[in-house]
């Protein structure tokens, strides 16, 4: 039926009320908002506490544009449109430091996103509850030293001169590695760490996603006959997939920045090729130079980024079938 | 799904956009009245200059006098560091109270205080600075620093005739240096706090190993034959000299340098907060480096010591045979090394030791000053008037000797011979001082507890420095200083800030660090060309500049001599 | 409609094969390698300061001393400060649970209009911030400085969590389930308490753990925001300065400069900011339990 404007018939059988397409709409809406008001109350509460925490400060991104005196406030201070910019873009440490980041960054999604997966599917193998329950404890130590001591840590046992690992190579008749003191041994190390540091407090997200698994799914896998294997493959992957699809996508948000913690605790100042990344750069002019601007600056360059490549995941993820973020 | 995103899209930038609008706005209102009081201090003030003038800003005593006190209630906001000691608040504890009782309330002014943290003083200034609730003195140890803060606006210009007429004693003992060395740019900026010439560092040495290879501590009389002595440790295999990174600060070159110091070159190349990389001295302190590191006569990974308690950890272990430290007389230095060495022996490093044959061990002299402190841009005349009260105050004998002593009766029983308190053992009264003795209040006025003359105060600090049983060792520090006195000199100091230093010494201490590592690590028939390179990468980085703006101001005479 | 009690699922006995062997063996191996770190820490926490800076302490204490220990627990204000900070934490938590679930609830509809500009405006927070000073200007603006809401508020909206437990009630709870609710007259605040929440343990215990090890640990905020009440400082903070503290050179100070040595201190300190919390999983686990939604489900 498409009867353009309001028409009702007078009375009698056959007759349809067919509203037109505004009205239409507008019924929809009322009916929509009747059924889900609920929801938009309960959204309330988060969205004040992003605004008031989370979005009023961020007018201090103007200073990325600005050359900030502290006396003159935000908006006093001269305005100096890209110019930092194009300080931080020339800047002879830029270039490194942005392919160090984005080395980093990826080798870090290479095994440091994977490893926490590959541990939880293990882990779920493991029928002994306590067996389990201890492991799982004691995996997720490294979580709780802090980088600084995890440094200190790891020259005690990989330093090239006096390290614990080194000695014992030496007395088995094997030549010392400097596992953190030449370029790609750091960078071996770094990943390997950062592995370490990471893949036990990794595990708990999986975990907690595949005991929402289905447990008849494993129960109609085995009566077909997969094995400990398929059952993982055809099964559990599958059902913690979109968990991994969101961390991956939100993990790729953070493709430009990085921990500057991790880097400062492992850096030596003989060996630099790798360790100078976009994080470090923001500390060094930050904090250590005061320059708060250009900090500013490379913020928002690293938010863009970040920004600009989850859009792009996030529609790569739907045309591949996921959810996606947005 | 384009359509929803540019509406996501601009939705969003108009939430950014109204937020932007809302903070911003909130930010100029909240100014404090003081604020309009003041002139601005961006060149149009009439009370800034030095010349005596009894005009606009300053308060000489023309129409009002405070000296007596405030007719309304003023408040006095004063910095003091916070060093989270157990058990001390420093906003408020017995000392503060005192100072309330004995100063603010005789002048109506309420003393508050504003913790800034130690480690991380300058992001707690900038963000008090930013939202407009800093203390009225702005202060730091470092003169790059408070140039920093100056160039940042946040100070307003003094006037000293204000400052001679509040606090005659205080501008007595500091109208010197304050007049020499506060002068920004023709405008007075700072006054500070004085510090003595006193400084207890300290080299050490393990004597049982000088000896053990043939030789005496007397007989390091150059660095020559210190080399030869760590050649025989080396082949002995007894260990290396201490070694670590250099970093922040800049004062490696002294000892190759030529006597007399040519003033421009001084002037234009050091710089405790950039290495003078391209001079000669450096270069002399490159080779030598790179020949101990090769023949493997010095810690082969001291770049790895990158803070005090790495090198400590070197030397306690009984890996390397000399180490240095601020020594006072509870360090825990000698007892550690003896528990992993027990056969260990200490001596203190004579002078001439790091220095080539021929030379004079040069070094840098501590200005006059300690703390280096500006008014708050936002201060109001008042505030401004009772911050020369409170200094006026604490310069009074009395009164700095109870705060940093304590109360006779109460923290000590009277004093010894050398008019020292004879401290009461564990005293855990109310009036217990700060673990580090009051340090951050009185530290405006003075860097160091002073005993009547320099001798008597030379005496008294020896007993604090002074570990039990090693009294020798302060005892050799102190005549090995009086030895190089004559060859200590200040670094030169700009009047004008230098803006190339602020903009790229972060960077190239980096990059410093990193170029004189390769070089020191590098066989030496690389030497040459490696440290040509690294001159040239050192200056395209910034060191140009800074050359180009030191030497323009030096010509222009922006230099104090 | 009621979802059915758990039941717990039928582990049947398999014969323990050759890969069981090499899964048990791999997984002690990580936690080997995770476990033994720690061991070093707390033997460093139990030794003489000479040695540890010697480093000639491994797994072992030399020279064994509670002298640290002792230190820790002789400051009053350190078990103050503990009390302050189970406080902070729990209440943090608490708000940061009801946030997430307040906000992932209704992203989880997908016929919730806006939901793609929501998500954004969320999102958009992970990613961009204003920096330590605008925040601090904020804070201060606010009036939250020096209370303990300064350490609650600012951090309990969670974009990364709220995601995470979108994506689980996405996938773990059948839109079956709801539609079948909704169907029989229960409005979404009815859904969300009697469906979601119970089917959504798992995901509330991680996150909330995540909640509450992230309070425990930071203290980078407290640094800055917690001046003047010295009381407020959270343990984290306290032992911060603690380490700092003694690891400071003090140029021309004098006697009662109570020095202690920073390497032990800060292993001790360590140990005792992470007991705590270390005790606090095991009661979590068992929400990890699978099963949980057997017998809500008819297809």
């Amino acid at each position: 039926m498409n009867i353009e404007g309001a028409s009702t018939k007078p009375g009698g059988q056959g007759s349809l009320v067919v509203p037109d397409a505004k009205t239409l709409k507008r019924k929809q809406f009322r009916s929509y908002m009747m059924q889900n008001w609920q929801l938009y109350v309960l959204l309330i509460i988060p969205l004040a506490f992003a605004l008031t925490f989370k979005y009023a400060p961020l007018s201090g991104l103007i200073l990325a544009f600005k050359d900030y005196k502290i006396a003159r406030g935000f908006w006093g201070s001269e305005w100096v449109g890209f110019q930092i910019f194009e300080e931080i873009f020339r800047h002879r440490e830029f270039l490194r430091a942005l392919r160090n980041t984005l080395l980093l960054n990826t080798l870090d999604l290479l095994f440091s996103f994977t490893a926490p997966i590959l541990l939880a599917l293990l882990l779920n193998e493991i029928r002994h509850s306590v067996y389990k329950r201890i492991n799982q404890s004691l995996l997720y130590l490294p979580h709780f030293l802090s980088w600084p001591i995890i440094g200190a840590l790891a020259y005690q046992l990989l330093g090239l001169g006096n390290g614990l690992i080194n000695n014992l190579i030496e007395m088995m008749g094997g030549e010392r590695i400097p596992f953190l003191q030449s370029d790609y041994h750091w960078l071996a190390s770094y990943v390997g760490i950062g592995v370490w540091a990471g893949m036990g407090w990794g595990t708990i997200i999986y975990l907690a996603a595949i005991s929402g698994v289905n447990p008849e799914l494993y129960e109609a896998a085995t009566v077909d006959g997969a094995g400990r294997w398929r059952r993982m493959w055809y099964v559990t992957i599958p059902g913690i997939r979109a968990t991994i699809v969101t961390l991956l996508i939100l993990n790729l948000g953070r493709i430009m920045g990085g921990s500057f913690e991790q880097i400062y605790a492992l850096q030596n100042k003989a060996t630099t090729e790798f360790t100078t990344t976009i994080p470090v750069l923001v500390y060094r002019w930050g904090i250590e130079g005061g320059n708060f601007s250009r900090a500013t600056a490379v913020g928002l360059f690293q938010s863009v980024v970040g920004l600009i490549l989850i859009l792009i995941a996030d529609r790569i993820a739907k045309k591949l079938g996921e959810d996606g973020l947005l | 799904m384009k359509k929803k995103l540019v509406l996501v899209l601009a939705v969003f930038v108009l939430v950014l956009g109204v937020l932007a609008g809302c903070s911003g706005s909130n930010n100029e209102s909240n100014n404090t009245p003081a604020n309009t009081n003041n002139t601005t201090n961006t060149g149009s003030n009439s009370g800034g200059n030095s010349q005596p003038s009894g005009d606009g800003n300053a308060n000489t005593g023309g129409e009002v006098d405070y000296r007596n006190g405030f007719p309304e209630r003023v408040t006095l906001e004063i910095p003091v560091y916070d060093r989270a000691f157990e058990g001390w608040n420093v906003a408020d504890n017995y000392y503060t109270r005192w100072i309330q009782q004995e100063f603010g309330d005789k002048y109506n002014i309420e003393v508050k205080f504003t913790p800034i943290g130690r480690s991380t003083e300058v992001q707690d200034f900038q963000q008090l600075l930013a939202s407009h609730r800093a203390p009225d003195i702005i202060f730091h140890y470092d003169m790059p620093q408070a140039l920093n803060y100056y160039a940042s606006e946040v100070m307003q210009p003094l006037d000293v005739e204000e400052i001679a007429h509040y606090a005659p004693t205080y501008w007595n003992n500091m109208k010197d240096t304050i007049l020499r060395y506060g002068i920004i740019e023709g405008k007075q900026m700072f006054f500070f706090a004085k510090r003595p010439n006193v400084s207890n560092w300290v080299s050490i040495i393990r004597k049982d190993w000088v000896e053990a290879v043939g030789m005496k501590v007397e007989d390091l009389t150059s660095l020559e034959k210190y080399n030869e002595m760590l050649e025989k440790w080396r082949d002995a295999g007894l260990g290396t000299a201490g070694g670590s990174l250099q970093r922040n600060v800049f004062n490696y070159s002294y000892a190759f340098r030529d006597w007399p110091v040519d003033p421009e070159t001084h002037a234009i190349y050091t710089d405790l907060s950039v290495a003078d990389f391209t001079t000669e001295a450096t270069e002399k302190w490159l080779r030598n480096l790179n020949y101990q590191y090769n023949n493997r006569l010095i810690d082969q990974e001291f770049y790895l010591r990158d803070d005090a308690n790495k090198v400590k950890a070197e030397f306690v272990a009984g890996r390397t045979g000399t180490y240095g430290e601020y020594i006072a007389s509870n360090t825990d230095i000698f007892e550690a090394v003896l528990k992993n060495n027990p056969e260990a022996e200490f001596a203190v490093i004579p002078p001439y030791a790091g220095i080539p044959e021929g030379g004079v061990p040069q070094g840098r002299l501590d200005w006059p000053f300690g703390m280096i402190m500006g008014i708050n841009y936002e201060s109001s005349d008042e505030e401004r008037i009772a911050v020369w009260l409170y200094l006026e105050w604490m310069s009074q004998p009395e009164n700095l000797f109870a705060l940093q002593n304590g109360f006779d009766g109460e923290n000590y029983n009277g004093l010894d011979e050398n008019g020292v308190p004879i401290k009461v053992a564990d005293y855990n009264g109310e009036a217990k001082l700060s673990p580090n003795n009051n340090k951050d209040y009185w530290c405006l006025v003075i860097e160091a507890p002073s005993y009547g003359t320099e001798e008597q105060t030379i005496k008294a600090l020896k007993s604090f420095w002074s570990p039990p049983g090693y009294e020798y060792i302060v005892e050799d520090m102190l005549k090995y200083r009086e030895e190089v006195l004559p060859y200590l000199y200040p670094d030169p100091l700009f009047t004008v800030p230098i803006e190339s230093v602020s903009k790229y010494k972060a960077d190239l201490n980096n990059l410093f660090q990193e170029l004189y590592l390769d070089i020191v690590m590098s066989p030496p028939d690389q030497f040459d060309a490696k440290y040509e390179a690294a001159k040239k990468r050192f200056l395209d980085a910034g060191y140009q500049e800074i050359i180009d703006e030191k030497k323009a101001a030096y010509d222009a005479g922006y230099i104090l001599d | 409609m009621q979802v059915s009690g758990s039941i717990r699922a039928v582990h049947h006995r398999r014969r323990f094969d050759l890969w069981d062997v090499v899964i048990y063996t791999s997984i002690a191996l990580a936690s080997l390698a995770c476990l033994l770190p720690f061991v070093h820490v707390v033997a460093k926490s139990l030794s003489t300061d000479a040695y540890v800076i010697a480093n000639k302490v491994f797994l072992w204490p030399e020279g064994f001393t509670i002298e640290a220990y002792k230190k820790i627990f002789a400051d009053a204000s350190i078990i103050r400060s503990l009390y302050v900070t189970v406080f902070i934490t729990v209440t943090f938590t608490v708000l940061g649970m009801i946030i997430t679930t307040c906000a992932a609830y209704p992203l989880s509809r997908r016929n919730l209009k806006g939901n793609a500009v929501l998500t954004f405006i969320f999102m958009f927070t992970l990613y961009f911030g204003g920096g330590i000073i605008p925040e601090y200007i904020n804070i201060s603006n606010l009036g939250l400085l020096d209370t303990v809401w300064a350490l609650i508020l600012p951090p309990a909206f969670s974009a990364f969590n709220l995601l995470i437990m979108r994506t689980s009630i996405r996938s773990n709870i059948p839109d079956s389930l709801e539609e079948a609710a909704r169907i029989d007259g229960a409005g979404h605040f009815r859904v969300l308490l009697t469906i979601v929440l119970p089917l959504s343990k798992p995901i509330i215990a991680t996150l909330s753990l995540f909640y509450a090890v992230g309070r425990w640990n930071a203290y980078q905020d407290a640094l800055f925001y917690i001046k003047y009440a010295t009381e407020l400082r959270p343990l984290q903070l306290k032992l911060y300065y603690l380490v700092v503290q003694a690891s400071e050179s003090f140029q021309l100070e004098m006697t009662n400069v109570n020095l202690s040595n920073p390497e032990v201190l800060k292993a001790s300190v360590v140990v005792f900011a992470t007991v705590p919390i270390l005790l606090v999983y095991p009661f979590i686990q068992k929400y990890f339990v699978q099963g949980v939604l057997i017998g809500a489900i008819k297809e």
